[in-house]
């Protein structure tokens, strides 16, 4: 019996279901139309769909499922009534956020508000208790008030609770306290605790990151109870089972279900761990991932294979500080509105047509322009193609919208509106490229673009001339590349200890200290959940003493802490613009990442034998590409094994486009990927 | 004319910058008052000082920078700048910063051995040596009392030198410059990066119509709102020194497409700190407008030039060197509250009532030899609108700063916080509710601190609009409750406290927007709930029952 791993990511639109067996070498790929008020539905319609298809449910090895449910939650409003628990005296921390109006526009709308409290006024409790900057308890828990405060809570119908207390990252101890008091008078309440979802200095960030964290956790957390219950129901046995995180690792269904705040951002983190194995793979460890889709485009530096990794985020105005992918997200994506403001300026972004009612060409009932129909007035989309093997493109719609939101208004023909439309949403791209690697001080002459998601490869090749990028990779399959990176990613838990203290050789034992201890506590951890081995990676956070914000910086074992130092001031030095080698640097905190490899090699598709030929020549132009260009068009999967193709070209294949620009060469490698040579300079 | 999409893509390339710029400022800073509050600005500038982009989170900064470039090209000529040159300055009069704590830093960008730009940044700096440990000289009687002056000088081990000498914390300030010189560093690399890539007349072309876009914009606007004169005045508590209160008055002309903010009615110089500089009044107006007419609309000099403005001489909003300037946020939030105050009435559908008062305070500690500097930035409630409460404890129009996290202020000095929490019945009571102040409550836990306070609106309350109420005033009370207790002034220095010492803070509330007997009772009855009402409240302005 052959054993399979199959990937669930559950999309606004689609339910994509990815099967692979062990060795990689057979495929099955799946589209379910999404359940939203109760995606589990979809879920279930999938497995039976696969069982059909000859996959046993019993030799399924390994289920990894991404989700958006508590993103969705948190953006629509649709979380659960909450409770929040405060040290007495402080509940001005939740009601004056950070105090400011952002950045921005909103610092100067008269109309701006805050957020709406998850937990307003009505629904916090003050508690008698204090710990202070030492840790220490400068005054004990008052239980019979804290009982008090809870019932009161409860009689308001609180599902969940979140508790936020003054240093508790030093000193749980109140925190967990209160929590057996919770349990005792409402074992089925959820509980949050700071101390346990992000221990970490700065209340603000750490209660607001609790909130969110008590929020969306009896939502994701009955709904990961259905899934695991339909994948008994089905006779699926693997007690491998896996949630997408917004770090990029997968973690168990019990481990979300206690910390589905780390789940919020995890939407296109499988497609950015993809990429990164997918490039890694084929030789190119240093890249932009690129994931353009119908309403956005994700953007994220990969180095070493691996994605960047950040640790403060904001989703609907909730700030949020847990381990995530550096992504970056713009509105730009395939259905994205192109307009002419008031003093003629031309806007791309950030409004979207979506799916329902699409841009004009789709012909279901949209009338503004949008970037696929800019694609499809210029020929670089044929109006022949079907998108997703579905749509046919009516041109003459596109141009229709193009002609009276754009060409008019601006005085510009509909072929230079539709290029200028290109041109601008492709520059802020650029900026968002610019922004994860050149503002970081990485030269993108040492890069490789990955280009996925259903719009990607129509913009990728413009991207890379522009950006001096010189090679672009395209992934065998582009519209399922979040889907099987489901598979690709490791098992992760991030352990943390914050000790302040200096970095210097005195010091060596303590570090040895901090990372046994860190040892003993993943181990802990690992193995409850059922691992027998990790690889454990370190960190160490580190900043000049005097500055408030840390690096982390890679630490070997037992390593020299002047290398550890060197690092560190390099890679200020590229970060910031500036190092003081003479200045003393602070150890703040120590981190091990406990990994379990998911030992699967990315997946692609072996190209045929015999080279293909041109389908048809189709006439197009190319934004700054100087007029009509006749162009082959190509069956992207009929291309063979190292056959070469001179651009200009346009290759189909069922879930995207790829343009090749005039200079431009590509070749398929084993994997199926398609590497073009950008050329930058010819 | 450069084609629609170049023009938008260098639009937004300024942009990108200037935000690198700035998010590079606060991850690096040492002071608390980069890396936690958020005191400090970036920008780009075109070498004849015209601004081209500002990140727009302190607008008071916004006049500020090209001041500074021109203060900057009265003392050395563009030829005589190099590539690796930086530029230092805090001189009030001599360049565009408002009070000698804001340091500005400014470097010319080349590209091809010609300066294409500046990239500039200015941030707050814990001490230059005034009177006050801190820089918190809320009684200076004149700018030597407030610290080093610096005027435009070319950055080195000379000026470095001169700077650590005196501050009493040297190695905080010099490490926010260098963090400074790290940002703008950054800038320049993107600018000339920028020009080389889409070449310096497209730049320079892209930039000019920038200006005429935003230009035409607000020219639009004026041409439609009514002709007319519009007054407004308020006052300040008092200047820092004397008891009496400061006058500031404006009259806003419009006519045609001509819009004129006339301040000359204003007091005279006043001789305690409370002064400030016309490129700073004028950042007020910029803010207005923006806010009036389209808070999408660009800061750059497109609107600058249609601003016109009127002062007369030696006085509060013109002073002459060297009249005393250091606390001068809450003359300028006046300013900007008359500013709205005379749009409000051209363009009712933008009125808002007037806001609380922002505050500061400044703790200076000895400890082994040092001297620690706790500086927090306070937040106020804002005045409500047309539809909406006012904001709750919210740093309001040109201040836009973060609370310092309380569990780095334990961390970092000897003072422990009893209280955060909003001020129940601080917002003026209206259909819609003025926001509410805050209050904050500390015990020194060190053998003595030095304090000095910063606000405004202990004496004057935040009008209300439309029929609303005025808000609560502010109140600065040490050891409330105890037998030793004092009120002190919301501008106060060289307090001294000691060991076990409790001083409260609280901050004053927004003004109501429309009558009370018209607030939905549905609203009452929450804010009852929330604690933001007390209940005899209620019962009083609103007539709230229980169901």
């Amino acid at each position: 019996m052959t054993a399979y791993r199959i990937g669930v990511d559950t999309g606004g639109t689609f339910t994509d279901f990815v099967a692979v067996d062990e060795t990689g070498a057979h495929v099955h790929t799946l589209k379910v139309p999404s359940t939203p008020h109760d995606p589990a539905i979809a879920m279930a319609a999938g497995l039976r769909a696969l069982s059909a298809r000859g996959i046993d449910p019993a030799a399924v090895s390994l289920f990894s499922h991404g989700t958006t449910l508590a993103a969705n939650a948190l953006l629509e409003g649709r979380g659960a009534p909450i409770g929040l628990l405060v040290t007495r005296g402080f509940r001005g921390i939740y009601e004056v956020m950070d105090q400011t109006r952002g950045a921005g526009r909103s610092v100067y709308d008269l109309d701006f508000t805050k957020p709406v409290l998850l937990a307003p006024g009505r629904l916090t409790g003050e508690l008698e208790e204090r710990v202070d900057a030492a840790g220490r308890v400068l005054l004990p828990l008052n239980e019979e008030q804290a009982r008090e405060v809870i019932r009161r809570l409860l009689d308001r119908g609180v599902a969940a609770i979140a508790v936020c207390l003054l240093f508790s990252f030093l000193n749980p101890r109140h925190e967990r306290r209160v929590a057996e008091l919770i349990r005792e008078l409402a074992p089925r309440v959820h509980i949050s605790l700071s101390s346990f979802v992000l221990p970490r200095i700065r209340e603000y960030p750490r209660l607001s990151t609790t909130v969110v964290n008590a929020y969306v956790q009896p939502i994701l957390s009955d709904y990961l109870d259905r899934v695991a219950s339909h994948l008994d129901e089905h006779g699926v046995r693997t007690p491998r089972r896996y949630v997408m995180q917004s770090n990029g690792g997968v973690t168990s269904f019990a481990a979300a279900g206690r910390r589905p705040v780390t789940t919020v951002l995890s939407g296109p983190a499988a497609g950015a761990v993809a990429a990164g194995r997918i490039a890694a793979a084929a030789g190119y460890p240093q890249a932009i991932s690129f994931d353009m889709g119908g309403t956005s485009a994700d953007i994220t530096l990969i180095t070493g294979g691996r994605p960047t990794e950040t640790f403060e985020g904001r989703v609907a105005g909730r700030d949020l500080a847990v381990p995530m992918l550096d992504i970056h997200t713009l509105s730009a994506g395939g259905g994205t509105i192109a307009r002419v403001d008031a003093v003629g300026a031309l806007h791309v972004g950030p409004e979207s047509a979506g799916a329902d009612p699409g841009p004009a060409c789709y012909d279901r009932g949209g009338t503004r322009p949008t970037v696929t129909d800019a694609n499809v007035a210029l020929g670089i989309l044929p109006s022949e193609t079907r998108l997703g093997g579905m749509l046919p493109l009516r041109a003459d719609l596109a141009r229709r919208a193009i002609d009276e939101h754009v060409a008019r208004p601006l005085g510009l023909g509909i072929e230079a509106s539709a290029e200028a439309i290109l041109r601008v949403v492709n520059a802020r791209m650029e900026a968002g490229i610019r922004r994860v690697s050149v503002e970081r001080g990485h030269d993108l002459r040492d890069f490789t673009m990955v280009s996925f998601g259903g719009a990607g490869s129509l913009h990728a090749a413009a991207l890379c001339r522009e950006l001096g990028i010189p090679r672009l990779l395209v992934p065998a399959y582009p519209g399922l590349t979040s889907a099987f990176g489901l598979l690709l990613c490791d098992v992760t838990r991030d352990f943390i200890r914050s000790r302040v203290g200096p970095l210097g050789p005195e010091v060596a034992s303590d570090v040895a200290e901090a990372f046994a201890g860190l040892d003993a506590e993943a181990a802990e951890v690992m193995r409850q959940e059922g691992f027998l081995s990790w690889t454990p990676e370190c960190r160490i956070d580190l900043r000049y003493a005097g500055q408030g914000y840390e690096l982390p910086v890679p630490y070997t074992r037992g390593e020299d802490l002047a290398g550890v130092r060197r690092r560190f001031d390099a890679l200020h030095e590229q970060r910031f613009g500036h190092s003081a080698p003479d200045a003393r640097v602070e150890i703040v905190s120590y981190r091990l990442i406990a990994g379990v490899p998911a030992a699967m090699p990315p997946i692609g598709r072996r190209p045929p034998r015999h080279p293909a030929r041109p389908h048809a020549e189709v006439a197009l132009r190319l934004p700054e590409g100087g007029g009509v260009l006749s162009v082959p068009l190509y069956e992207r999967h009929a291309l063979a094994l190292d056959q070469v193709l001179d651009g200009p070209a346009l290759l189909v294949q069922p879930d995207t486009t790829i343009v090749l620009y005039p200079g431009q060469c590509a070749r398929t490698d084993a994997a199926g990927n398609l590497i073009v040579d950008v050329r930058v300079d010819g | 004319m450069v084609d629609p999409a170049t023009y938008q893509v260098l639009a937004s390339g300024f942009g990108s910058i200037v935000e690198e710029m700035q998010s590079s400022l606060f991850r690096t800073g040492f002071s608390t008052a980069i890396r936690e509050s958020h005191d400090a600005s970036s920008a780009l500038l075109l070498p004849d000082g015209r601004l081209l982009g500002q990140m727009a989170i302190l607008p008071t900064h916004m006049g500020a920078f090209p001041a500074c470039v021109a203060g900057l090209l009265r003392r050395y000529a563009l030829h005589e700048m190099r590539p690796g040159d930086v530029f230092v300055m805090n001189d009030p009069y001599e360049g565009g910063s408002a009070h000698s704590p804001d340091v500005a830093v400014i470097t010319p960008a080349f590209h091809g051995g010609e300066l294409v730009a500046f990239a500039a940044t200015m941030a707050h700096k814990t001490d230059l040596g005034s009177i006050n440990p801190g820089g918190g000289a809320s009684q200076a009687r004149d700018i030597f009392q407030e610290g080093l002056l610096l005027p435009p000088v070319r950055w080195g081990p000379e000026i470095e030198a001169i700077i650590r000498r005196n501050s009493r914390t040297p190695g905080v300030v010099i490490g926010d410059l260098r963090g400074q010189i790290g940002a703008n560093r950054v800038g320049a690399e993107r600018v000339a990066g920028l020009v080389h890539r889409r070449g310096l007349a497209t730049v320079r072309e892209a930039a000019e119509e920038l200006f005429d876009r935003t230009e035409a914009r607000v020219r639009r606007a004026v041409r439609e709102w009514p002709d007319g004169c519009y007054r407004a005045e308020g006052f300040l508590d008092n200047d820092g020194v004397g008891r009496e209160p400061v006058r500031l008055a404006m009259e806003l002309v419009i006519d045609g497409d001509r819009i004129c903010f006339d301040f000359s009615g204003s007091d005279p110089q006043t001789r305690g700190p409370v002064n400030i500089n016309i490129p700073l009044v004028r950042a007020c107006c910029y803010y207005g407008l923006v806010a009036s007419i389209d808070p999408d609309l660009p800061n750059n000099a497109g609107l600058h030039r249609m601003v016109e403005t009127r002062f007369a001489p030696r006085s509060v909003l013109n002073p002459e060197f060297p009249a005393g300037v250091n606390v001068y946020v809450y003359t300028l939030s006046l300013a900007a509250e008359l500013v709205l105050a005379v749009l409000g009435q051209v363009a009712p559908d933008r009125r808002i009532a007037c806001s609380g008062s922002t505050g500061g305070l400044t703790l200076a500690y000895e400890q082994g030899g040092n001297t620690l500097v706790q500086y927090e930035l306070l937040g106020t409630g804002g005045g409500a609108r047309r539809g909406r409460d006012g904001v709750n404890g919210i740093q309001t129009h040109i201040v836009n700063c973060r609370t310092a996290p309380i569990e780095i202020i334990e961390t970092e000095f000897p003072v422990r916080v009893r209280r955060f929490e909003l001020r129940t019945d601080s917002g003026g009571a209206g259909r819609f509710r003025g926001g509410l102040g805050y209050v904050r409550e500390y015990e020194i836990l060190a053998e003595s601190a030095a304090l000095s306070t910063r606000g405004d609106r202990h004496r004057f309350p935040a009008w209300g609009a439309e029929g609303g109420e005025s808000g609560a005033l502010g109140r600065f009370v040490v050891n409330p409750g105890r037998s030793d207790e004092r009120v002190i002034q919301a501008r106060t220095s060289g307090v001294m406290l000691k060991r076990g010492d409790v001083l409260l803070l609280q901050t004053p509330g927004g003004g109501g927007f429309g009558s009370p007997e018209g607030r939905d009772p549905e609203m009452v009855r929450q804010d009852v709930a929330d604690g933001y009402v007390s209940r005899e409240e209620a019962v009083r302005i609103y007539r709230f029952t229980e169901r």
